[in-house]
């Protein structure tokens, strides 16, 4: 990596601040309504039976906590790694049940189940928010309390 | 540093998870929306294909699949009603179904009819695959009356096959 590079601290904060929100967001309908959210885990098709619920409690929780850091600044990094790993995953269920031609409501965002989702745009919303994730990962530097010299 | 971060994030997944779970089992605990995790789910990953009843038409019947009956089933706000004979119903029907034997209609009719709601969904079912008595039975709500009417043609042996909560009646019932 090009240690030269220091991309502004003051832009980072503001991606930080906008991924973060993100996740924050999508977690809040889903922690409000656990069930709703297990549904739509369970139109997707892909979960065994017995994974359902405990996919429907972890997720959301995740989201909310590594979005939460993310902004504050605790284990910002480590919060970026969380969220990419989240989207990584997100992007292939997604890709997958668009391959197979089922029909669901995304859970994104909301636990709505009145529209069907258009999954590809879903993918893109998803794939932009991944390279938000990666830049913020590689360029985020936490203050430095002390220098250390090298 | 890479290590560091690694190891974090995954602390911070663990942690997370963990702490969720642990609310979620206070939010059973006093009612607050929580859901238990051995809530009962019908494995649909193999995607089947609905069998469609022979007289099935697709201008009056409204067919619905394991997984929509049991996400009404979940909400609540649904009567089942099952239109197979009284001893098949006592042998087992899905939890909360009310028994009304299409072929014996008229001996049925007027204990279940307090029950319904014309604003309300209603599901009939019967044996499952091979029986049209829940269309028939369906069709006959909708000329009475009865709008919201779907069928769940996979009836008893999908619901049951799936693990789904089931009831039985005591035979001295009669």
């Amino acid at each position: 990596m090009n240690r030269d590079f220091q991309p502004d601290q003051k832009k980072i904060l503001f991606l930080r601040i906008i991924l973060g929100a993100l996740f924050i967001f999508a977690s809040l309908d889903k922690i409000v309504d656990p069930l709703a959210f297990s549904r739509i885990i369970h139109h997707y098709r892909l979960s065994p039976p017995g994974m359902i619920s405990f996919t429907a409690i972890i997720i959301p929780g995740i989201e909310l906590i590594a979005g939460l850091f993310l902004i504050i600044g605790f284990r910002a990094r480590a919060s970026a790694l969380v969220i990419n790993a989240l989207l990584v995953f997100f992007i292939i269920v997604l890709a997958i049940t668009a391959a197979r031609g089922i029909n669901v409501s995304c859970g994104c965002f909301s636990t709505s189940t009145a529209v069907k989702s258009n999954l590809i745009l879903r993918i893109v919303e998803d794939i932009g928010m991944l390279i938000l994730g990666l830049y913020i990962m590689i360029f985020y530097r936490p203050k430095q309390h002390f220098k250390v010299s090298s | 540093m890479l290590m560091k971060v690694m190891r974090d994030a995954v602390l911070m997944v663990i942690a997370s998870a963990v702490l969720f779970l642990i609310l979620n089992q206070g939010r059973l605990a006093i009612g607050l929306n929580g859901l238990p995790l051995d809530t009962p789910w019908p494995d649909n990953r193999q995607k089947i294909e609905l069998e469609i009843p022979s007289s099935y038409d697709s201008q009056i019947d409204t067919l619905i699949s394991l997984e929509d009956a049991y996400n009404l089933y979940l909400s609540g706000d649904v009567i089942f009603l099952d239109a197979r004979e009284e001893e098949e119903y006592a042998e087992g029907h899905i939890k909360g179904a009310l028994n009304l034997p299409f072929e014996f209609w008229d001996d049925y009719w007027e204990g279940v009819e307090p029950y319904l709601d014309p604003q309300k969904d209603i599901v009939t079912y019967c044996g499952g695959l091979d029986c049209e008595l829940s269309l028939f039975e369906a069709r006959e709500l909708k000329t009475t009356g009865y709008e919201k009417v779907y069928t769940f043609f996979g009836g008893w042996q999908q619901w049951e096959a799936a693990g789904l909560p089931i009831a039985k009646t005591e035979t001295d019932n009669e």
